[in-house]
């Protein structure tokens, strides 16, 4: 098992133009440490493309290719059929799409992947906006935050959350999905070797922190990694062939101050709306333990 | 040896799909294409195809899926029509500019609104800059004969650009002739073999990993497009060489980009594309029989634009009659201009600095039929055009509005 | 399969475009980690290591998203200068407080 005291000493993600303390980079790089040389990567239009193939500059070191911004999850079948019809089955094909690209415009051949079972490894790295454009609200932007396209802050018009990827993942019945946060280094790593173990589609839905976007110090990342967990905003959460687990199941939540108050984005929240955040998270938690109760067939 | 088949223009490029034994088929059901599809996925489940068969969302899956397979080096397929075609758009720019060797059929359809699933080609000739060789078929058996070579055509290193193989709706694609159906083994010694080699350009390497489809800045931009197009300009050779060496292994075809008919001997040329040749042609030898000095050029591929060859074929040494007037024929219009093909052709014979009046007739929309009698009337009307004044002043002629509508000839004041 | 890679994957190789448009790769592709620029102008500080107080815990090597922390045989850090892009992770992580921020160009190993 590959933890943070053992990671593979090769790089395979050197060079990019990310701003500094990207954290969608931090995924991308530890993941390639995991699956090594032998990989495919599928990276569609935004930050981890943008940045990473701009001639002659191509800061990954395995074979990668950019998608069309919609067909990461087309482009990823693509890859793992023409590998099945050569015979080639010990390469892990990954594909590396940000929350735009998942919960948004990609969803469809993401969905279309996974009904297909399809031999792949999706990787979504949520900083929460369209970033690479220049952080315009997406279908994975939280209450409260300001991006360009919600300058006083994104008030939806119900008190509904972001749309939960774990849960439209899981209801495709594919064998894995998670959710992780590059706060929680260990948790990612052993999520990300047991998603490309799996026989069919696996599904990591992964907490990103973009300083540039958030109005965040850039050496904030693996802080805020940490206290979106903490504070119980980023529930750490596996599905395994039908089953759920919590990987973190705490009583009592640290306060959301200590998550929302390092952010610009979240400058404008009012103790209301801290107040009706953290009734939302906890609605959230009790269906998201009744999930777990319900899955264990209790 | 090659046998005899009935088939439909459909069931001929599933036949010549099946003889090409791409590894990876991708498609997404649109009528009226659905039969190619069929035919594949029944193909592969008897095992008469050994390929992987993917059931897509959307076209835009469809051809995403087959840049993925084919970036792993393996040959492809995927097929659609219209709507679909428009849906994938953003991938057929993609595709060529990957230089992916792709092969796709195209059902030409009409595009909404109004709703309309009947033949015309105004969805592939919206899409003439995307960057893919266009291939129009005129029958079930050059459709069987076109997919092969565009294999041939597509993959060469050389050329490496996608290739649209265009059928006419319901007219060619469900339409029943006898085709000739090459043996497995004849296309097998015709065709590289459908995995590339594995030092084929803009293919994954495991030994020295590539990175593909990659981002370019302003310059770098420029020189891959320049190389883009110069690669498809070389395709015509390409093209006709595929095509003498098909005809030479299989003893049938056309081996240009252009194929005339009563041309060379004609003072009035009707140009058109695809299915409605075979009308045209039988016109042609009625009003022949009865006088007339008229003639046919098909256009077989609108993409590389046989420039060369369309000014030989109306202006070459080999005429005999000079012409004195054209009209070009198409199944589309470019709203507020005139039809894409009549275009292409004018800019062919403007750069020769040929003088020749050119009509355009627009047929065929949303499978509008197109008669005998209607092409007869465009021949007829080819010699008002030697009149410059009633040329310019009638525009684009809409071939059977007159059937439904008697103010068909004037724009509304 | 295009252009000649670079001895080591991920290494600052020199890289003139050519003049021949023939010898322009094939397709929009280049070899992987095949790297021609530095980043070393993008950072107005980087990392000062207190190498007597580390702890050689690793950590500024896990964090770092631009791989600019390389560990030696014995666990100790260093910078790659071409690719630390200043943004103070490493500093922020370590837990011994053996890292700090200091300007751009100052000895990394005091």
């Amino acid at each position: 098992m590959i933890t943070i005291k053992n990671l593979p000493e090769p790089e395979y993600f050197v060079g990019h133009k990310a701003c500094g303390g990207c954290g969608g980079s931090l995924v991308v790089r530890w993941t390639l440490k995991v699956l090594g040389e032998r990989c495919i990567a599928v990276i569609p239009a935004g930050c981890m493309s943008a940045v990473g193939f701009i001639y002659p500059q191509m800061a990954l070191g395995v074979n990668a290719m950019i998608a069309p911004f919609a067909a990461t999850g087309a482009v990823l079948s693509g890859v793992a059929r023409g590998l099945k019809a050569r015979g080639i089955e010990d390469v892990t094909v990954v594909g590396f799409a940000g929350d735009g690209a998942t919960a948004d415009i990609g969803l469809q051949a993401l969905s279309g992947a996974f009904d297909r079972r399809e031999r792949m490894l999706y990787i979504c790295y949520d900083n929460e906006a369209y970033m690479n454009t220049g952080i315009q609200k997406s279908g994975a932007t939280p209450f409260g935050a300001r991006t360009t396209t919600s300058p006083g802050g994104y008030r939806p018009e119900t008190d509904a959350p972001k749309k939960d990827l774990i849960r439209i993942a899981a209801a495709h019945g594919i064998p894995y999905a998670a959710t992780a946060s590059v706060g929680y280094a260990n948790d990612f790593l052993k999520k990300v070797q047991k998603a490309a173990q799996v026989e069919g589609p696996s599904f990591l839905h992964v907490f990103a922190p973009c300083p540039t976007g958030w109005g965040c110090d850039a050496d904030s990342t693996v802080r805020l990694g940490k206290s979106v967990v903490d504070t119980g905003l980023w529930p750490l959460v596996e599905w395994e062939n039908g089953a759920v687990r919590l990987n973190r199941n705490p009583a009592r939540f640290a306060p959301l101050e200590t998550y929302t108050g390092e952010q610009a984005r979240f400058r404008r929240l009012t103790a209301a709306d801290l107040a009706d955040l953290e009734a939302t998270r906890d609605r959230q938690w009790r269906a998201l333990r009744a999930w777990v109760r319900e899955s264990a067939g209790m | 040896m090659s046998q005899l088949a009935f088939l439909s223009g459909n069931e001929a490029v599933a036949e010549a799909v099946r003889l090409c034994r791409p590894k990876v088929v991708a498609a997404y059901p649109i009528t009226p294409q659905t039969v190619v599809v069929e035919a594949l996925a029944g193909m592969v489940e008897s095992g008469r195809l050994e390929s992987e068969f993917v059931h897509v969302e959307s076209e835009h899956s469809a051809l995403a899926l087959v840049m993925g397979a084919a970036a792993t080096g393996v040959r492809t397929f995927t097929a659609t029509s219209s709507q679909g075609l428009l849906y994938m758009a953003e991938c057929l720019y993609y595709a060529s500019g990957g230089r992916f060797p792709l092969v796709m059929m195209n059902a030409n359809r009409a595009l909404a609104l109004p709703w309309n699933i009947y033949g015309d080609q105004s969805d592939s000739l919206a899409l003439i800059s995307a960057g893919w060789i266009q291939a129009y078929a005129e029958t079930a058996q050059e459709s069987l004969d076109m997919i092969i070579q565009a294999y041939a055509v597509a993959e060469d290193p050389a050329v490496r650009t996608p290739v649209l193989v265009n059928l006419d709706g319901f007219v060619l694609t469900h339409t029943y002739e006898a085709v000739s159906l090459p043996e497995p083994s004849e296309v097998d010694d015709f065709l590289p073999p459908p995995v590339f080699p594995d030092d084929y350009p803009g293919t994954f390497d495991l030994a020295r990993p590539q990175s593909l489809a990659i981002t370019a800045g302003p310059g770098d931009y420029a020189v891959f497009k320049a190389r883009q197009h110069w690669a498809m300009c070389q395709a015509a050779k390409h093209i006709r060489t595929t095509a003498h060496a098909f005809r030479a292994a299989f003893g049938r075809g056309c081996t240009g980009l252009v194929e005339g008919y009563r041309s060379e001997d004609a003072e009035f040329i009707l140009i058109t594309l695809g299915s409605t040749a075979g009308t045209v042609r039988v016109v042609i030898d009625e009003l022949r029989a009865s006088g007339q000095s008229v003639g046919l050029i098909r256009l077989r591929y609108l993409r590389p634009f046989p420039t060369d060859e369309l000014n030989d074929a109306l202006f070459g040494a080999e005429r005999t009659v000079a012409v004195r007037a054209l009209g070009v024929l198409e199944k589309d219009i470019s709203f507020g201009h005139q039809g894409s093909v009549a275009l292409e052709v004018k800019a062919a014979l403007y750069d020769r600095g040929a003088g020749v009046p050119v009509r355009n007739f627009v047929a065929g929309l949303g499978g509008q039929d197109v008669s005998r009698a209607h092409l007869a009337d465009c021949f007829t009307e080819l010699a008002a055009t030697l009149d410059t004044a009633a040329r310019v002043a009638s525009g684009v002629r809409f071939v059977g509005l007159k059937d439904l509508v008697d103010d068909h000839d004037q724009e509304p004041a | 399969m295009t252009d000649t890679p670079p001895d080591q994957p991920c290494q600052l190789a020199p890289f003139a475009r050519s003049r021949q448009i023939d010898d322009w790769p094939p397709s929009p592709q280049r070899n992987s980690g095949a790297l021609a620029t530095s980043n070393r102008g993008w950072r107005i500080r980087w990392p000062v290591l207190d190498l007597a107080t580390c702890s050689r815990c690793g950590l500024c090597f896990l964090y770092c998203p631009d791989a600019a922390i390389l560990l030696s045989q014995e666990g100790y850090p260093t910078v790659a200068d071409d690719w630390c892009k200043g943004c103070g992770l490493c500093a922020a992580e370590c837990p011994k407080d053996s890292i700090r921020m200091g300007e751009d160009g100052e000895d990394t190993q005091p």
